[in-house]
């Protein structure tokens, strides 16, 4: 949704997960932000099959 | 068709550019025993052979890789430098054959897999020319290059992207000791509760591989491996490294079967003892190749904990088309190897047996799995490809061609199903998505 209405009104749009590296370097000059931090989850852990699956945002 | 046969990079950015210019559909072709039909010469089609391409460049062991040409076999590089202690981790079955060119194009496996990794995991760059007869540069010797991984795109592409004239591979010390584990079950479900323990223990065996009763009899009557002939599964589980260290895995592996309810398991206690123990295993194609006139070898692969339900799913296929199967696993990843076993010379056998394949794999996806473990897509499982991958995702994989070769003269027809109003235009497939690619524009710059 956020990135098809960034498409749409033609607006650069930045990524951010927790940014632990956004202070290096310049800005990006975007009006738009696209923060994955709430995407936090472990969503399956099978030890079996030694697969973890996690939400991008998820913190190492 | 012209089979040509160059000695030199140029020599195959020479014969590309041209066949380019020419419109000329080009497939390369390594030692040729792909087993998807990825190197299938064409009528109409320039077949590039890289035979020539036989020597080992460098050996760098300050690095710990080695620089090859295409044409040098798997095994040759572990060869080149096993005086040293080291070795070449994928081990496809056919490594005396099979060259490094090819392994890259299917991202090849083999029975260390489990533990060392594939191709993709041991490859550090290449050299590749494209259709456009432009030579490229990908990766080098560092663990780490900059930019997009394009040494993870070409592996695995199976020819589609360009011709591999050069690799550069990681070598690994080879390990200290390595001991197996022949572990007999009465049945295939208690086998494959084994697999997950011993995973879920968080032991990664150096290889584990299963096979049922079948190909059980059919390796015994073969090499005299000693194999039990009363069980119903029959994993080799194979773990490496410092002696102590394998013993101590050992006994837990053991304990592990034993709560698992293995029937009979046996440690070996030397090299030739070991050797013994993968004989039959590494025999079984050729072992079933005596017990049928033909055999169709499937190659798919399903999450570990469904190894009891999709063989159970395979011999309800094999009653429901008349024919017999022999499963040979690489357990340990969930890479299935079943043989359907047929006769070509009985009319429409082998459309049975194709039929009963595309079962067998349609069930791997089913069950969460992939179309393929280690054989590549080539024209065998093209048609399968939308079992798989819905239009969105084979477009995108469509569009990649494109990048690279978007006319779709190398490889055509392969992994991907031609268009019928444009056969092998790789280009028609992105006009499709409408995607607005390169070629769109050149149709309109020829005006025509």
């Amino acid at each position: 949704m956020a990135v098809r209405q960034a498409i749409g009104a033609g607006q650069p749009l930045e990524i951010v997960g927790h940014g632990s590296k956004r202070a290096i370097g310049h800005r990006l000059a975007t009006n738009a932000l696209l923060d994955l931090s709430g995407l936090a989850a472990v969503t399956a852990y099978e030890p079996h099959e030694l697969i973890l699956t996690v939400q991008a945002g998820a913190p190492l | 068709m012209v089979v040509v046969l160059p000695d030199t990079t140029e020599q195959v950015a020479a014969v590309l550019k041209y066949c380019h210019a020419e419109r000329i559909k080009v497939v390369p072709r390594g030692a040729g025993t792909s087993l998807s039909g990825g190197a299938l010469p064409l009528k109409d089609g320039v077949l590039l052979g890289l035979g020539k391409f036989k020597r080992v460049r460098e050996i760098d062991y300050d690095n710990r890789c080695v620089v090859v040409e295409p044409g040098v076999t798997n095994l040759a590089i572990s060869q080149a430098v096993e005086g040293r202690g080291f070795y070449y981790a994928p081990d496809p079955s056919s490594q005396i054959a099979c060259t490094i060119g090819g392994n890259i194009a299917e991202n090849s496996g083999g029975v260390h897999c489990l533990k060392y990794g594939m191709t993709t995991n041991n490859v550090l760059g290449c050299e590749i020319v494209l259709m456009t007869g432009e030579i490229l540069r990908i990766g080098g010797k560092a663990a780490e290059a900059a930019g997009y991984d394009l040494m993870g795109i070409i592996t695995g592409s199976e020819g589609l992207l360009g011709v591999i004239t050069e690799v550069t591979v990681r070598i690994l010390r080879k390990p200290e000791t390595a001991r197996a584990l022949m572990v007999g079950f009465s049945t295939v479900e208690d086998a494959g509760r084994c697999v997950a323990e011993i995973i879920g223990a968080g032991i990664i065996p150096g290889g584990m591989e299963m096979m049922d009763r079948p190909a059980i009899h059919a390796a015994e009557a073969f090499v005299h491996a000693g194999y039990p002939l009363d069980v119903e599964a029959l994993l080799i589980i194979e773990l490496d490294g410092p002696g102590v260290e394998v013993d101590a895995l050992a006994s837990r592996v053991e304990a592990i079967a034993t709560g698992c309810g293995s029937v009979n398991c046996r440690v070996s206690n030397s090299e030739d003892e070991r050797l013994l123990f993968w004989a039959g295993r590494k025999a079984a194609f050729p072992a079933v190749g005596r017990i049928s006139p033909d055999y169709l070898c499937m190659d798919g692969t399903i999450p570990r904990g469904k190894l009891a339900e999709v063989l159970t799913r395979i011999r309800g296929f094999s009653e429901k088309y008349g024919l017999g199967v022999a499963n040979v696993f690489h357990a340990g990843d969930g890479n299935l190897h079943p043989l359907i076993l047929y006769d070509a010379n009985k009319p429409g056998e082998m459309d049975k047996a194709e039929a009963f394949g595309a079962d067998i794999l349609r069930t791997c996806v089913e069950l969460g799995g992939v179309l393929t473990g280690e054989h590549g897509v080539g024209v065998e499982k093209r048609d399968l490809m939308p079992a798989m991958f819905t239009e969105i995702d084979l477009n995108q994989q469509q569009r990649l061609k494109c990048a690279f070769d978007e006319e779709g003269l190398l490889n055509p027809a392969r992994c991907f199903r031609p268009c019928a109003a444009a056969p092998n235009s790789a280009a028609c497939m992105c006009a499709a998505a409408n995607w607005p690619s390169r070629h769109s524009v050149l149709i309109v710059t020829d005006g025509s």
